[in-house]
């Protein structure tokens, strides 16, 4: 995102609409003392959230045509725009929203995500990649329907092509699919690699429950004394048809 | 994505906050799903929802439910209910209709254990929130991302959040009002207005501001 300093009347109010939070700064014309603001095009991820807002009343936001590799940003960020580059819209993949119709996460596996970014930080891709490769060594398997995959230079060792490391998003989402016996592992590494990074990211855990109910993966999280929150997502299981059971 | 998995909040204010997905797995059940999520949507529309939206088309406060509904994409359709018992008769009324769609619904575990028990339904999976690691310092306040999480796509920035927190403090608008503007920006319609009103309301005495 852009702003055309000619026309910005130095309000300032496009830049509570930043979902990073403080990425313009305020600078006055040398030429004639207007004051105008500039965005760090550097950090910004380009969302969109600010020209969508409508709040520029001299139109003085902008969206420049940027070209490949600057257009991971806007397609990792702003869930308006579809992946040009990758032909995966989103962020992820349908995970656990249909997985009783696709039983990609079988009885005995886990999903385990890393949403690199997110909440409100933002994640450059050599980050990304540390996690990426961390996990890599422990041989968990990248879903291949998702962005962030396509964007590996190679799924079997996490690392991303060279032009996209120092692109900046929102967030962007590492998938695995981990079988039940290894969950520890990944998680300790996870827990490991997060001292190494200069973002912040989410982890999520998927469970397939046994007949009864039961989460198998909540005795596993207890013995790595992992906080467990009283809130998250069920899939209630009413899509059809049903996936075989392995 | 975990759309509604990573919302922030007490116990207290996360139970009146129930965001939905209803969609088709890409492949397998997704043609002729349109009529199906449409159904959905309606029924939805039923229940008192207090969001409802597509990401294509935009949630209720950018785009009223007959457009959503006759314009309704097979992406996924998504509602928000604040009311447990809502959602047990939302639940019921679903698997009646034997739609076919897989729906996802996030909240507090034990009150969608126990929605789906009422509503005779064999859960299939579920997700957790393993929290947030790495640089947290750079996170904002824990009051603000408990409003700010509530777009998982993030597209509900801090700076607003404190906006309108000033303009209810100052008196331009009521919490309600700065609920419906929170959600706006959250395109998929997942975003809780009255959680988010109840939230700003409890803040205006936390929030000092600053007159310039």
């Amino acid at each position: 995102m852009r702003i055309d300093k000619s026309k910005c009347a130095g309000c300032g109010q496009c830049i509570e609409f930043c979902t990073l939070g403080k990425i313009a700064s305020r600078r006055r014309d040398p030429k004639n003392s207007r004051l105008y603001y500039e965005i760090d095009e550097d950090e910004c991820v380009d969302c969109g959230v600010c020209l969508r807002a409508e709040i520029c009343s001299s139109g003085a936001l902008f969206m420049p045509d940027y070209e490949w590799p600057r257009t991971v940003r806007a397609a990792f960020s702003d869930p308006t725009v579809e992946h040009r580059e990758t032909k995966v819209p989103g962020r992820g993949t349908e995970e656990i929203k249909t997985n009783e119709v696709t039983g990609r996460i079988k009885r005995g596996f886990v999903g385990i995500s890393c949403e690199m970014g997110r909440p409100s930080v933002g994640a450059r891709f050599y980050d990304i990649e540390k996690v990426a490769v961390a996990l890599a060594q422990l041989g968990v398997e990248f879903e291949s329907n998702n962005p962030c995959t396509r964007l590996m230079a190679d799924p079997k060792t996490g690392v991303f092509k060279d032009e996209v490391r120092q692109e900046k998003v929102l967030s962007a989402i590492i998938e695995m699919l981990v079988p039940i016996e290894k969950m520890a592992d990944v998680l300790v590494a996870i827990r490991r690699i997060a001292m190494e990074v200069d973002c912040v990211f989410c982890v999520d855990l998927i469970s397939v429950l046994e007949k009864d109910n039961t989460i198998p993966t909540l005795s596993i999280l207890k013995s790595l004394q992992w906080l467990v929150l009283p809130n998250g997502k069920m899939n209630t299981g009413l899509g059809r048809p049903l996936a075989k059971e392995a | 994505m975990s759309h509604t998995l990573h919302r922030r909040g007490t116990p207290e204010n996360l139970k009146h906050d129930f965001p939905m997905h209803a969609m088709p797995a890409r492949g397998i059940n997704h043609e002729g799903a349109k009529p199906k999520l449409q159904e959905f949507l309606r029924i939805a529309h039923d229940h008192n929802p207090v969001n409802l939206g597509d990401v294509k088309l935009g949630n209720q406060f950018v785009t009223d439910y007959e457009e959503l509904y006759e314009k309704l994409t097979i992406s996924s359709t998504h509602a928000v209910l604040a009311d447990e018992s809502d959602l047990v008769e939302l639940l019921k009324e679903v698997k009646a209709a034997d739609l076919g769609m897989s729906l996802t619904i996030s909240g507090l575990f034990d009150k969608l254990f126990e929605c789906c028990a009422k509503a005779d339904l064999q859960p299939h999976a579920v997700e957790h929130s393993l929290g947030v690691l790495g640089k947290i310092e750079k996170m904002p306040e824990s009051e603000i991302s408990q409003v700010t999480t509530m777009c998982g796509h993030g597209m509900v920035a801090q700076g607003l959040v404190r906006r309108l927190i000033r303009k209810v403090k100052q008196g331009e608008l009521t919490a309600t009002e700065a609920g419906i503007e929170l959600a706006k920006p959250c395109r998929c319609g997942i975003f809780n207005p009255v959680r988010a009103a109840a939230l700003i309301e409890e803040y205006c005495a936390l929030f000092t501001i600053s007159i310039r």
